[in-house]
């Protein structure tokens, strides 16, 4: 129906509720998040009056809420973006200030330590300026500490921050889920509550400031919230239910976020932005950097102070030591350093190394002696040779076209007990030890081919030597520095070591020196040949006599044997009138009493009386105390012996034994097979039987030694098991040294024998040895030496060779006992291919540590030659040639050198030795100060590093100064867009206000026409 | 289109952009009242770091004035020792030849030789001179060694070593720190008499010297004299080294002024106020806060409801 009235009161009741949005609006003009409210009126349906239809009034249909889902969006981007850079220019201006600072920066306390060290090269003895370069290289640490202290205040705040992000987000997100729930209540998003609409929206707003989200919406406006990339994983709003954010309590940083920390525990992937992702950013880019950056530079300095600390000489003298620490237990480097030294004169001013001019020298010239820092050489030069005398894979060296030696390795200083076997050896070979400075230790002398080849600096050598070969194969007071060398075989006394009955070690005892020979390989010649001429080899330095093989007759042990026996009988040890030797000649059968007891052994040896051996085997002092007899005569000890020649002949004896043939056969007992024949000397002793596997002579290692033994009488060959279960076969007594012949063998080359041995023709037998054995006397000097000497006629002298040992199934090899003096270079000389095995102890030590031990003299003997002398043994280390005729002439030894103000004289003697007593000199410390310049970290000293470290920090600070202003504007842009759309402007209210209140009044004023009219009607009577 | 502005968002961004200039105009008063260009590492974190930079140089430069003032306490020492000694020096020799004289009787020689002794000794004590911290001044560097002591036989010798060390007095100037004793009381060269040449030592040239005095041993007194020519050459070309090295002190005290000098300008340059310039930004920032507060005051009373009556 359409009349006045109702259209009016339909307006009035519309404009009513306009009015009633328009305040609503106004009240809310300072809520957060209040988007605002538009009211909607429309018409009502028309009522239709014949063809026309006539207007109802108005219908307030619905107040709908102003808001843009773009704007907002971009708003919450916008949020995220500008709280991102937040942590980052708060806490980074913060480091910078720290780093920064004069008051806890690190340069100024670099500047005092450096300060110090400069003070005190100035007056290096004075205890106050030293006492002052530790408290300032304290200063050092505890700035060092200070700063990182520093930093690690930052790193806490910054955790407690992001720890307090997390919660607040779990918050937001709880209240969110709350919202979603009531949201449900209305099915499409026209139905929702404006209140209800903005609450979320202003939750997602607060979120996006702490992380960067995506959302997505339902059609009823139920949103569901990711802090991932995507909306399938680190869902923190999942439509009605949230799930909490937090620490993972597992993870080592404690930096790690994680899903339901405490339930069901998801990693958290793909966050960033906002506060939380500024934080972490700042933590990663910034001030793990700084911390990291920091460290290195503490390890740095460190490490730099400690090495030119070690490199001088502190008040006492010595070498210095470490001055500073990094305590391990600290939790950054930063903060570990500990200052070591509390004692001012350990602090090392003084250099290595001191030249001091002989006060009697006729020259004034002035010397100057610097270190030029060596590195520490490798024990064993060459990499190839390994430690081990027996090795398999021993070094090959060849010596031929054109060349004259082969150069083998260097041994370092300080190497012990190192010996070089040369096998294979080829006629005329020959090893040869020199130092760098061309005197040689062991060998052959060199000819002068050899010199000229050898002695250069390509080869290691100094330039400008002199060779010379006075210290050749000497030991002791006249060895080059007092070593002990030896060149040719030689066995020691070995010393076995004895555990006591609680199983301590006890004293060793040492057991006789026995040298062995290989097996002696035989040679026959259908002429008389000299095999070794007399002089060549000689035992114990007693020349042996020739070595002679009649025509036919062949080479074997047993004639290497009677040849050193020869020698043996030739040379006794000491020889005497055997009125001092004996006396009270006991009646007893099988004693004999001494008078100059000292001269025998505890351990039985040899004594000659004529021509008539008598080995004994001990000795015991008489009941009376003064008498000693020996006891044990095993041979050739009779009354009669002894009566027919004490009266006139001379007593000798000689502490070595008689040669002895032997043959032994060492299998391991592992390696044996006893599926497999044997034979010994052709006697079968296990036949496989027609298709057995197992010779029905043995099976096992027991029943196989028991095999050998039973046939031992016609094999002439006897089967026992050694101490550590090797098995040992060795002829039976009285056919000692004969040749052993193994089989089977088989011509394919593989092993076919129950000893397992890879045989063939020829390699199956097995050679006699030649065994020697000293007397155990001083144990130091009781070894077995087997060297060469001179023979020939005078004009055309020749020496013994490796390669006449070789012959013999002896050995050769170069000794240096106990420490090597200084670098030792090894060569070979003489053509042909060889090997080299080797064995050594000890390691090398610090060049400048020997140096410093030692006191070496140098002396000008000829106006363009000076040598050097160690001035402890007296050796002249080096003979040079000095040309004093270039610019600037520098000594050079070993790392030193020596300048002097002009060229010296003849007889002057300048001494250079560690320097152990100069508490005034400063050299080191001239080099501590100069570390301040010093180039360490890359290009960079190290004040510079830290500098660099600052600016870093300065730049992210401005970077992200200059990031945060950008975006503040871009975010103000943001904000005006969603406020253009939603937010309260009161003067446009007031406008509203103004239109819907005039529109009240108006409809108002129709109502009342209508009742004006009604009553007109009415009165119409 | 006009942009809508809500009303909070008006009020929001007066005090956001009042609170900006008064931000400004505080950090200016902070610079007018520090001086400084830079009050916080974190203002200007390019300049900071040159600034610390030159910190640290001059602090250097300040250390090695510091070295030198030290090396010049120590040149001058040994500079009046040495010319002390040179002064003794003269009245040795004018003593020796009164000796040489042939007038003179045996008598007369021993009264000069009781003189010598006296001036000799004192020549030992000027060599064995002590710095205040009681170290040696020409001992080399064995500085707790009595430099000039008697050995095992009684003969005066040189017990320090020969140690000349340097000390950095700039970034690439190293001067001398010492001169050892065996440098200014040289040896003198004799014949060994086995037609070699053999070096005596300062003390026993004098010793020497005295003894032939004694003895009236002319031959000895004649090459005591040469002798004492050679000793004072060697005492002068020690004075004049020190007095080279004095020089050197001052010059590179002027050096390092002059280093210091142009680092501070640098550094000031860097770091200190332009009070102009920065009083005139305040005056600036004043006027736009005044202006800023005004119109604020002003805009925000317009309001359409003042309208509504």
């Amino acid at each position: 129906m359409s009349d006045m009235l109702g259209i009016s009161s339909s307006a009035v009741a519309a404009y009513q509720r306009a009015l009633g949005t328009v305040s609503n609006n106004i009240a809310n003009v300072s809520t957060e998040g209040y988007s605002r409210q538009q009211s909607t009126l429309t018409q009502s349906a028309p009522s239709k009056h014949a063809n026309m239809y006539l207007g109802t009034g108005v219908l307030f249909t619905a107040v709908k809420r102003a808001f843009d889902t773009f704007a907002e969006s971009n708003l919450r981007n916008s949020n995220t973006d500008l709280a991102t850079q937040e942590p980052m220019v708060n806490y980074t201006q913060r480091v910078m200030d720290i780093m920064g600072d004069k008051s806890v920066g690190l340069s100024s306390a670099l500047d005092t330590f450096f300060d110090a060290a400069r003070s005190l090269s100035v007056d290096p003895a004075s205890t106050v300026m030293r006492t002052s370069f530790i408290r300032s290289s304290e200063g050092v640490g505890s700035r060092f500490a200070e700063l990182s202290g520093q930093l690690n205040l930052v790193l806490t705040e910054t955790k407690q921050a992001l720890e307090s992000a997390a919660n607040q987000i779990n918050t937001l997100t709880e209240q969110l889920a709350l919202v979603n729930q009531q949201l449900t209540k209305s099915p499409t998003l026209d139905g929702q509550s404006s209140e209800l609409l903005d609450r979320r929206d202003l939750l997602l707003r607060q979120i996006s400031e702490f992380a960067r989200i995506k959302t997505s919406f339902t059609s009823n406006g139920i949103v569901s919230v990711s802090l991932g990339t995507t909306m399938k994983q680190s869902l923190v709003v999942d439509g009605l239910k949230s799930r909490p954010i937090g620490f993972d309590p597992n993870s080592v940083s404690k930096l790690d976020l994680v899903l339901d920390p405490y339930g069901n525990t998801e990693p958290l992937s793909g966050t960033s932005g906002g506060t939380m992702g500024g934080l972490n950013t700042f933590i990663s880019q910034v001030l793990e950097p700084a911390q990291k950056g920091l460290d290195f530079l503490a390890k740095s300095f460190v490490d730099e102070v400690n090495t030119i600390q070690r490199s001088g000489i502190d008040g006492y003298g010595h070498l210095g030591v470490d001055l500073l620490r990094i305590d391990d237990k600290a939790p950054t480097a930063a903060e570990g350093i500990r200052v070591l030294l509390q004692d001012p004169l350990r602090i090392t001013t003084g250099g290595l190394f001191r030249v001091t001019e002989n006060p009697n020298n006729a020259s004034d010239v002035r010397a100057r002696v610097d270190f030029l820092a060596s590195t520490m050489p490798p024990g064993i030069s060459n990499p190839l040779l390994s430690n081990n005398p027996f090795t398999n894979n021993p070094l090959k060296v060849e010596v031929g076209g054109g060349r004259l030696f082969a150069p083998v390795t260097t041994l370092a200083a300080g190497m012990e007990n190192t010996t070089i076997y040369l096998d294979s050896v080829k006629p005329g070979q020959q090893l040869h030890v020199m130092t760098r400075d061309g005197r040689q230790l062991i060998g052959v002398p060199l000819s002068e081919d050899e010199k000229f080849q050898m002695l250069n600096t390509d080869n290691g050598f100094n330039p400008a030597l002199t060779y010379s070969d006075a210290y050749l194969n000497q030991s002791g007071e006249k060895g080059y520095r007092g070593a002990n060398v030896f060149y040719g075989t030689k066995a020691s006394v070995l010393y076995e070591q004895q555990f006591d009955k609680l199983g301590q070690p006890d004293k060793a005892t040492p057991t006789a020196a026995t040298l062995k020979s290989g097996r002696v390989i035989p040679v026959s010649s259908s002429t008389d040949l000299v095999v070794i001429p007399e002089g060549a080899i000689k035992l114990n330095d007693e020349a042996l006599g020739e070595l002679k093989l009649a025509a036919g007759e062949q080479l074997g042990p047993q004639l290497v044997a009677d040849w050193l026996n020869a020698g043996i009988d030739a040379h006794p040890s000491f020889s005497s009138d055997q009125s001092e030797l004996m006396s009270d000649l006991s009646e007893s059968a099988d004693s004999l009493e001494l008078k100059n007891a000292d001269l025998f052994s505890d351990l039985g040896g040899v004594i000659q009386i004529g021509d008539e051996q008598i080995y004994y085997s001990g000795k015991t002092t008489n009941a009376d105390g003064k008498t000693t007899v020996l006891t044990g005569l095993v041979r050739g000890f009779n009354d009669t012996v002894v009566s027919k020649h004490l009266s006139t002949d001379v007593v000798k004896a000689n502490d070595l034994k008689y040669a002895e043939v032997f043959n032994e056969i060492r299998i391991p007992a592992a390696s044996l097979d006893f599926h497999k024949e044997m034979t010994v000397n052709g006697v079968v002793v296990g036949k496989l039987p027609t298709g057995g596997k197992v010779p029905a002579q043995y099976k096992d290692l027991l029943s196989f030694v028991q095999a050998l033994q039973s046939k031992s009488e016609a094999t002439g060959v006897n089967a026992r098991l050694a101490d550590n279960g090797d098995l040992i076969l060795e002829n039976l007594p009285g056919r000692e040294g004969e040749t052993i012949a193994l089989g089977p063998y088989d011509d394919a080359g593989k092993p076919a024998n129950a000893l397992n041995l890879n045989l063939s023709e020829g390699s199956n037998l097995f050679h006699g040895m030649v065994r020697l054995t000293r007397r155990l006397g001083d144990p130091e000097k009781s070894d077995i030496r087997l060297s060469f000497g001179e023979y020939g006629p005078s004009d055309a002298r020749k020496t013994g060779s490796p390669f006449d040992l070789s012959l013999m199934g002896f050995r050769t090899a170069a000794y240096v006992e106990g420490k090597v003096p200084d670098d030792l270079m090894v060569f070979v000389t003489g053509q042909g291919k060889a090997t080299i095995a080797a064995s050594f102890e000890g390691q090398p030590i610090d060049p400048k540590d020997k140096l410093r031990d030692q006191n070496l003299q140098i002396k000008f003997i000829e106006p363009d030659r000076y040598v050097i002398i160690d001035g402890a043994t007296g050796t002249e280390l080096a003979n040079r040639y000095y040309d004093n005729t270039v610019l600037d002439p520098v000594i050079e030894y070993q790392g030193l050198s020596v300048k002097f103000s002009r060229a010296p004289d003849v007889g002057d003697v300048f001494a250079v030795d560690g320097n152990h007593d100069g508490i005034g000199n400063n050299e080191n410390m001239l080099v501590m100060a100069d570390l301040a310049q010093k180039k360490v970290i890359g290009n960079k000293t190290l004040a510079e590093s830290y500098i660099d470290q600052v600016n870093n920090v300065g730049n992210a600070a401005q970077q992200a100064k200059i990031t945060q202003q950008a975006l503040t504007v871009v975010n103000e842009q943001a904000q005006s867009a969603r406020d253009k759309v939603s937010g309260v402007n009161l003067d446009d209210e007031a406008a509203d206000l103004i239109r819907f209140q005039q529109a009240y009044q108006a409809a108002a004023k129709a109502l009342q026409i209508s009742g004006q009219l009604f009553d007109s009607i009415v009165q119409i009577r | 289109m006009v942009m809508k502005v809500s009303t909070s968002m008006f009020f929001d961004r007066a005090s956001s952009q009042l609170g900006n200039v008064q931000g400004s105009l505080a950090k200016t008063q902070e610079q007018l009242s520090t001086g400084k260009q830079i009050t916080k590492p974190s203002d200007a974190p390019d300049k900071a770091s040159l600034v610390t930079r030159l910190e640290s140089e001059i602090a250097r430069q300040k250390s090695y004035q510091g070295n030198i003032k030290s090396i010049e306490i120590r040149l001058k020492a040994e500079e009046t020792a040495l010319n002390s000694t040179s002064d003794v020096m003269f009245r040795m020799k004018e003593l020796a030849v009164q000796a040489a004289n042939d007038t003179l009787g045996a008598a007369d020689r021993k009264t000069i030789s009781l003189e010598m002794t006296e001036l000799r000794n004192q020549i030992l004590s000027l060599a064995n001179s002590q710095d205040s911290n009681g170290n040696y001044l020409f001992a080399g560097s064995r500085v707790s060694q009595m430099p000039f002591s008697p050995d095992a036989k009684g003969v005066l010798v040189y017990k320090g070593d020969q140690a000349r060390m340097v000390v950095g007095v700039g970034d690439n100037r190293r001067m001398n720190q010492n001169i050892p004793g065996s440098d200014a009381f040289t040896n003198v060269v004799r014949d060994d008499g086995k037609g070699g040449r053999i070096g005596i030592g300062f003390f026993q040239s004098l010793g020497d010297l005295i003894d032939a005095v004694k003895g009236s041993n002319r031959v000895a007194i004649q090459r005591g004299i040469s002798e004492i020519d050679s000793l004072q050459q060697g005492l002068s070309d020690a004075t004049a080294q020190v007095g080279t090295d004095l020089n050197v002190v001052d010059s590179q005290n002027n050096v390092l002024d002059e280093i210091t000098l142009r680092l501070k300008t640098t550094m000031s340059d860097i770091q200190d106020l332009d009070y102009t310039e920065a009083i005139t930004k305040m005056n600036k920032d004043q006027l736009a806060l005044e202006a800023a507060q005004s119109s604020f005051a002003k805009i925000s009373k317009l309001s359409l409801f003042n309208y509504i009556n």
